[in-house]
């Protein structure tokens, strides 16, 4: 009998589906300005870069059920283009640029979405990351946008919500500033929408992927590999 | 009557992916009709995770010790007052403190989590801090929630042992007689907790702890041929679809002294 190792094996049941629990959500708030001025070049690439977006999370497995992206638009109107769909299910259509800038609309439409779509996860016991939201502007607003400002930075303070905003070519850079103070806005590189969106994805990707106490390290979004300048 | 137990702790997904070791850590304590048990999971952020863990499991094994060298004889686990309770956890955060003074380091970089479990004829007493879970098998049978994972509001924020608001966050929790006890780490507890539902998923813990209890004492084996298999069950593939984090569970079912080894 002696060294004989007895063979044991713990029983392992093929997991029930109530007994799984929904996957970690990352709520991606997605704030583009469509005003006239960004007609042409500057739209074509921002659509060419959303279309990236999708295709990044949804090569990713764990992104692809894990990330759930809003897109609110502004120009003319603030519009929903899309409310938190998860990233396996985002669908892109064409952006088109019109009409003036109400960006102090759509920062105030982006944190009402993220507050319902908060409610709805804790109802449902749906664990999430805190929230991204993510403006990209090349004008100054035509709203009014203190009221937006304030509410904005509240949340920020309350870790709410981490906010980046991103000027392109003639963005009022010190208004981005002014909008979240605690936030250095970046510049993007002329209209590398693509580079700036295969940085989100991947930023997106990390997020999905981060454990409690864990810290997060993002790709440099400035200096050579990056998409974007910090504006003095 | 005496408790049969299997414990292992395995590297997660997350942690294989990103080239490190398992930063979980466990100890079961063996002792004639009492089961003594803690589980530690170091933060993934800390720069010293496991050892923090380590540091954790055997500072909690050595206040329940000397608790359970003193008054053995004497107090059962129904008696242990919360004054005890809470001084075993000053005593891990002490060590834990400690540690970081003899190696210079700041205390962050030892962050852990802790659970710790004190089991006998007379009862459970469970201790918490942070994420992962205690659950309890009533005499009937049935599983149920002893402590919950203590989350902030985001997936990715739990209260440590190194953390301020380790005492105001502290579960210390009682329960009768139980049949078994499960003490599992965040990487397990997704598996075995169903948050929608506030419910243990007995359907996991159920042929687990059947085998423990009826297959593995006939089988004549060791506590290493226990946690080996246990390390064998947690590795299962089929697990790492839905948990992603380094995965530790302790099993111990209460059982007739004469059976098995």
């Amino acid at each position: 009998m002696a060294d004989q190792i007895p063979h044991l094996s713990f029983p392992v049941p093929q997991p029930r589906s109530d007994d799984l629990n929904a996957t970690q959500r990352t709520p991606l708030v997605l704030l583009l300005d469509t005003s006239a001025s960004m007609a042409g070049e500057p739209i074509k690439e921002l659509n060419r870069g959303l279309n990236q977006l999708r295709l990044d999370l949804q090569a990713d497995p764990q992104a692809r059920r894990g990330v759930e992206i809003a897109v609110v638009t502004f120009g003319g109107s603030v519009t929903v283009v899309n409310d938190f769909f998860p990233a396996a299910h985002f669908a892109t259509t064409d952006l088109i640029a019109a009409g003036n800038t109400p960006l102090g609309g759509a920062v105030l439409k982006g944190l009402d979405l993220l507050q319902a779509r908060k409610r709805q996860l804790r109802e449902s016991a749906t664990s999430y990351t805190r929230p991204w939201m993510f403006l990209i502007t090349d004008g100054a607003p035509t709203d009014e946008w203190r009221a937006a400002a304030a509410k904005l930075q509240e949340e920020e303070e309350r870790k709410g919500v981490l906010f980046y905003a991103v000027g392109v070519a003639d963005a009022d850079m010190a208004l981005l500033k002014k909008l979240s103070p605690s936030s250095t806005p970046l510049m993007l590189q002329g209209i590398e929408f693509q580079k700036l969106f295969r940085w989100l994805s991947d930023s997106m990707s990390r997020v999905s992927r981060s454990r409690p106490g864990q810290e997060l390290t993002l790709a440099p979004a400035t200096g050579p590999t990056g998409w974007g300048t910090i504006s003095t | 009557m005496r408790w049969i137990t299997a414990g292992g702790a395995v590297t997660g997904p997350a942690h294989r992916h990103a080239g490190r070791s398992c930063e979980d850590a466990f100890q079961v304590i063996p002792c004639p009709g009492l089961l003594m048990a803690a589980v530690a999971d170091g933060a993934g952020s800390a720069p010293r995770a496991a050892d923090g863990a380590a540091c954790v499991v055997s500072a909690a094994c050595a206040a329940i010790s000397a608790w359970q060298a003193t008054y053995g004889a004497v107090q059962t686990v129904a008696e242990i007052t919360d004054e005890v309770a809470y001084g075993w956890l000053a005593s891990v955060r002490s060590a834990v403190e400690a540690r970081a003074l003899a190696d210079n380091c700041p205390l962050g970089d030892l962050s852990a989590t802790g659970l710790f479990l004190v089991a006998d004829a007379s009862g459970v007493l469970a201790i918490q801090v942070g994420d992962g879970g205690i659950a309890v098998r009533s005499p009937a049978g049935g599983w149920s929630p002893l402590t919950w994972p203590l989350r902030g509001e985001y997936a990715n924020e739990t209260v440590f042992l190194t953390s301020d608001e380790w005492r105001a966050t502290a579960q210390v929790v009682r329960a009768g007689p139980c049949a078994a006890v499960a003490l599992f780490s965040d990487g397990f507890e997704v598996l075995a907790l169903n948050y929608r539902e506030r419910r243990v998923n007995a359907h996991l813990l159920d042929p687990l702890a059947d085998y423990l209890r009826d297959v593995a004492p006939g089988l004549g084996a060791a506590q290493a041929d226990l946690d080996a298999a246990m390390i064998g069950y947690l590795t299962n593939p089929t697990f790492d679809e839905h948990a992603f984090d380094d995965r530790t569970l302790v099993l111990g079912c209460f059982v007739p002294a004469g059976s098995g080894a």
